[in-house]
């Protein structure tokens, strides 16, 4: 091992429900162990002050109190660098020779673990290393040394999908959402320990929160961490090894008392997998960005790149109930304010939202709604993707009324369908006129007989006009079914937007590939393409240029914004990103629709045909009683009935002499540029007798 | 086999009397803060603030309970498992106490299937309360079962609606 080490007080204590049992993180534990007898201190700097060697996180330097505890700012000494001692891996790995990297393809679980849903856990290979510096990872070290001591894996969550763990300005939100993101570094998503032996230790760890599978699922890192040094039971009872802690990267410098920070001061029993662990992570101080000296050192890559950690993606659990929420504002986490953990929902199209739990309303008679969204969670409130058929019924308090969706004409209850994990939105208004719907009132969801979520309404004064845009339409143009990579083609994407004055100035789109940013767009003001029927309201439209690297789900979160700056609520669409599909034929049309028998009847076939790689060969089909047979071929060129060429609809015309009465089938087979072939849905052809 | 040397350290110290593995293990903190009830036609829940071993909760098997009453009525949720539903004598001075909670714990009788936890988030609990609790005063309490011991939290009413 080489000068590194670890942290400082970053404290995975054991409180084992059965007590604490030693693991640990600690730092600067004031001890005297024989750290000689550990070779995974090999070559560690060592604190003169102690004999025992600095814990320095991997790849940085020494960083050190002031000589008031506190480190503000931390002191830095570049003489002293980390190097790697331990190496978590997702999945059991078997370890030999050689240190394996980071897993190709992350893990999935569900989040919630096995203990009180039916999730999953997630696998995974700690690994104590020589850190040999000409080695990517260094040499395990099989022997002894370390059995029987405790490490602790931590998992970490990357909740606004920038592919980093912590605060950055790389992401582009660039430093206005360092804030918010203190919540990934600073608080864990799950953790568990695991006991090593020779070198070696495995076990599985629970991760309480998730993301739609639809969403691509949320990524989690895994990081590890231990105190290295003999049992004493004078010494925290003799359950956490008297000696300094070794970690692998972390996103955050943990702080150095374990005084403070294991439970009863160890008192407990062996520390096990099984039993309660208390885990106590305190920052030393918030991870810097673009620090002079530092840099951006506690940021942590979810693609596999840092060497010492892992990652695996966990989607969320089964359906439990619907909740209300709202859209992240990073302007909600003030830069410098005191971190506390706050609920934050990555949802469809990783948007990510909080809870809403009151809502103002104003009592102004018509108009004046305040528009509301409503999500599928699942038993830890994590937004996940509905069963099909699911459903809640909305029961609107006095003075309120659900002004959309109202398909029954009974404002004060509706029963809706929620469909996806981007859930639905709702339309809330006073009823009456001004100032008559009194002070409150609440919007209940009723799930399964029971109550599932209540809205608190606050009935304000106000204007009878929305304070915010809603996007009432949105749509990727020509319905495609996938964006395929071999034949990237840019999409067109068009909005509807309802604001009352018309002072929508600006719809973006952000997209993502399974969560990952890949692009903004800004729409254009304009009208309706041909052919397509739009509800009223601003219409916006724009070609979204993108270049998927890899194959997932690629998202448009849509949202509008008016002259005053109030921002709609985000509409997602979604479209996943395919190596190669076949065309897609969505309909035919016949026309007309019924011929009649015996002698030969004209009949013109068009139908649209889906197809990124460029469709080359369009043929009708027709099945009469012994399977489909080619009833004419279809262009696209403005030519022998084809109206306009080039718009995506294949026509051809065609006689057909069919003998007798009854219904016949037609469909639509298209080809592509790449060979791939696909087919309609059939129509029917009606042939009456004349 | 090589016994962890934390775990012989805890058999020693066993057998000699002067700590027993457990016996010293610090408890869970339960704490609830707040309560509040929601009715909607014949539907009650129940919305509590709470402090509780979440993280341990999710990833061990950490018997958490959570007990809902009215007068001796309850419903008591397990966090993971079925909730149960019944009458004890128990509950009549208002609390569930160290010793009484043995006895409660063989009480009652499996609930109809809504009546469960709908969230389990770290800072609070949600739950479908039977439809034999009606509006009035109303009592939350957790608690958990543990080899040292049992822990209790507060008990905290409200009013259901």
């Amino acid at each position: 091992m080489r000068g590194r080490r670890i942290i400082g007080r970053w404290r995975w204590t054991a409180t084992l429900a059965a007590t604490l049992g030693g693991a640990l993180l600690g730092l600067g534990l004031a001890a005297s162990a024989a750290t000689p007898s550990f070779p995974i201190f090999a070559g560690d700097p060592i604190d003169p002050t102690t004999g025992q060697p600095y814990a320095i996180l991997p790849g940085l330097p020494l960083l050190l109190p002031q000589p008031d505890g506190q480190f503000a700012p931390p002191i830095v000494d570049p003489s002293k660098q980390g190097d790697i001692d331990l190496v978590i891996r997702a999945g059991q790995v078997m370890v030999g020779p050689t240190i394996p990297p980071p897993i190709a393809t992350p893990p999935t679980a569900v989040a919630g673990g096995v203990q009180l849903v039916a999730g999953s856990e997630i696998p995974f290979t700690v690994i104590a290393s020589d850190g040999d510096p000409t080695t990517p990872y260094g040499h395990p070290l099989p022997g002894p040394e370390l059995d029987g001591i405790p490490v602790i894996v931590g998992a970490f969550a990357d909740l606004d999908g920038d592919g980093v763990i912590g605060p950055t300005n790389t992401d582009p939100a660039g430093d206005a959402d360092n804030a918010r993101e203190l919540q990934e570094s600073n608080f864990l998503v799950g953790r568990q320990v695991a006991i090593f032996e020779n070198g070696v230790a495995t076990g599985t760890i629970a991760v309480a929160e998730g993301a739609p599978l639809s969403a691509g699922g949320l990524r989690v890192i895994l990081t590890a961490a231990a105190f290295v040094g003999p049992f004493d039971p004078a010494y925290f009872s003799g359950f956490v090894p008297n000696g300094p802690a070794v970690t692998t990267a972390l996103p955050v410098l943990p702080g150095l008392d374990p005084n403070r920070i294991i439970e009863g001061r160890a008192r407990g029993g062996t520390i096990l997998p099984t039993v309660r662990l208390g885990v106590d992570l305190e920052p030393a101080f918030d991870p810097p960005v673009d620090d002079p000296v530092l840099g951006t050192p506690f940021a942590l890559p979810t693609d596999g790149s840092s060497p010492t950690i892992d990652r695996a993606t966990v989607y969320s659990g089964a359906l439990s109930r619907f909740r209300f929420v709202r859209p992240s504002d990073a302007a909600g986490f003030p830069v410098g304010a005191p971190v506390s953990p706050a609920p934050l929902y990555r949802g469809a199209g990783g948007v990510l939202f909080e809870p809403l739990t009151t809502v103002d309303v104003p009592d102004d008679g018509p108009g004046g709604r305040r528009i509301v969204r409503l999500v599928p969670v699942d038993l830890l409130d994590n937004v996940t993707d509905p069963p099909p058929g699911a459903t809640a019924t909305l029961v609107a308090g006095p003075g309120l009324v659900i002004a959309s969706p109202n398909v029954d004409g009974d404002p004060s209850r509706e029963t809706v369908a929620i469909t996806t994990a981007a859930g639905i939105e709702l339309a809330l208004d006073d009823t009456g006129g001004a100032g008559d719907s009194g002070v409150s009132s609440t919007l209940s969801v009723i799930m399964n007989q029971g109550i599932a979520e209540t809205l608190a309404v606050n009935f304000v004064p106000g204007v009878s006009s929305p304070t915010q845009p809603t996007v009432r339409l949105a749509e990727i143009v020509g319905d495609p079914t996938s964006f395929v990579l071999r034949c990237p083609t840019p999409k067109k994407v068009v909005a509807v937007v309802e604001e009352p004055q018309g002072s929508v100035t600006r719809v973006t789109v952000d997209v993502a590939l399974d969560g990952k940013p890949l692009s903004t767009v800004d729409l254009q003001p304009g009208v309706a393409p041909p052919g397509m029927a739009l509800p009223p309201g601003q219409v916006f439209s724009g070609v979204v240029p993108m270049a998927p690297p890899a194959q997932g789900l690629l998202t448009f979160s849509l949202v509008a914004e008016d002259a005053a700056g109030n921002r709609s609520d985000p509409v997602v669409r979604d479209l996943p990103a395919v190596t190669s599909a076949p065309p897609v034929v969505p309909r035919v049309s016949l026309t007309p629709s019924s011929v009649g028998a015996g002698a030969a009847q004209p009949l013109v076939i068009a139908a649209p045909v889906v197809d990124d790689c460029g469709a080359t060969w369009v043929m009708a089909e027709l099945d009469r009683g012994r399977g489909f047979r080619r009833l004419a071929r279809l262009r696209d060129d403005g030519t022998r009935g084809d109206a306009v060429a080039g718009d995506g609809i294949f026509t051809g015309p065609a006689r057909v002499r069919l003998r007798t009465p009854g219904t016949y089938r037609v469909r639509v087979v298209a080809q592509n540029a790449v060979g791939r072939s696909g087919a309609s849905d059939p129509v029917e052809l009606q042939v009456v007798a004349r | 086999m090589r016994l962890p040397r934390a775990s012989l350290l805890g058999i020693v110290l066993f057998l000699a009397g002067t700590f027993s593995v457990h016996a010293a293990a610090t408890k869970p903190a339960l704490a609830i803060t707040s309560g509040v009830g929601e009715s909607t036609g014949d539907a009650r829940a129940a919305v509590f603030e709470v402090s509780f071993d979440f993280l341990n909760a999710v990833q061990v098997a950490y018997p958490l309970q959570l007990i809902v009453f009215q007068g001796t009525h309850f419903v008591r949720y397990p966090a993971s498992g079925p909730a149960v539903v019944g009458d004890s004598a128990e509950l009549a001075d208002g609390v569930l106490s160290d010793a009484e909670v043995a006895t409660f714990m063989s009480e009652g009788s499996p609930a109809p299937a809504g009546v469960r936890i709908v969230t389990m988030a770290p800072d609070h609990l949600r739950v479908a309360l039977p439809s034999s609790f009606t509006a009035g005063a109303t009592v939350g309490e957790l608690f958990a079962t543990l080899a040292e011991g049992n822990a209790l939290s507060n008990t905290l009413s409200f009013s259901l609606p």
